[in-house]
């Protein structure tokens, strides 16, 4: 199992879909403290499916770096996504868990390898963990919170979990 | 509420009936009606501004986030209220989705 470094967004979409276990395929799971800090300000804004996140820390299943993140020229990304940046430099072979266009176009310029969340749950087809049609209804879900996939897209992926996965 | 500064702003005579008539029905004095719209007016303008910023690119949502001084899982929220989607690298994602069918079929 490859290491992995996990940004905001695709735990707080994991968290929303109630599968944040779908991070098991990673091992060591790991995250950064900026990270984690905006996680959990969004419990002070009635983001109530943040305490799962809490739960995978407190297990220690996710494992929280301390870094100063330190800008790198020409990235327009914010503070705690460069801190992702670069913890996953930092060990071989680590993949980092990214959604968000500029932080994957900016993480793969620096030769890091990035899943996305609906990736990561076609990998738990892949893998046995997740069912075909739970994966169909969790992409729909996914959408409806908000994260766009072209129709292709959308396509494609339920014709990875066809070929992938159990009905 | 700490000492503020006092500045001073022109306001059409309509807006200052429709302050008044507020402050009263909210029991509050017409200064903290206006300093509490002010504030809610001059989020909206942020998250309005990031929101755009997200859409033409080039600047993750995070940042934009910060950069209008919300959080993260609320611009998400602003985000989907606004019918704006969140993007990923779909191009990137159809590479990986093919690469998987593909060593599926080769099994």
């Amino acid at each position: 199992m490859p290491a992995a470094v996990v940004n905001a967004s695709p735990l707080a979409f994991l968290a929303r879909l109630g599968r944040l276990d779908a991070l098991d395929v990673f091992q060591p799971l790991l995250t950064t403290d900026v990270v984690i800090q905006e996680i959990e300000e969004g419990l002070l804004h009635g983001h109530r499916e943040i305490l799962a996140v809490r739960d995978l820390t407190e297990r220690g299943t996710l494992k929280v770096r301390r870094v100063a993140p330190s800008p790198i020229p020409g990235l327009t990304l914010d503070p705690g996504e460069l801190t992702v940046v670069q913890v996953a430099r930092g060990i071989k072979g680590a993949v980092a868990v990214v959604d968000d266009l500029s932080a994957i176009k900016a993480a793969r310029h620096l030769g890091i390898s990035v899943r996305s969340t609906p990736f990561v749950l076609l990998m738990n087809v892949e893998g046995g963990a997740i069912s075909r049609d739970e994966f169909a209804r969790l992409m729909d879900r996914l959408m409806k919170d908000g994260y766009f996939l072209a129709p292709s897209i959308y396509l494609k992926l339920l014709e990875g979990a066809r070929t992938a996965g159990r009905p | 509420m700490a000492q503020g500064t006092v500045t001073t702003v022109r306001l059409p005579p309509e807006d200052l009936k429709r302050l008044a008539k507020l402050a009263k029905e909210l029991e509050v004095d017409r200064s903290a009606l206006i300093r509490r719209a002010l504030d809610a007016g001059v989020r909206e303008i942020l998250v309005e501004e990031a929101v755009r910023k997200y859409q033409r690119g080039g600047a993750s949502a995070w940042f934009c986030a910060r950069g209008a001084g919300v959080n993260l899982l609320v611009f998400l929220d602003e985000l989907k209220v606004r019918g704006v989607p969140f993007r990923t690298d779909e191009d990137l994602l159809r590479e990986q989705v093919e690469e998987l069918i593909r060593a599926r079929r080769g099994r």
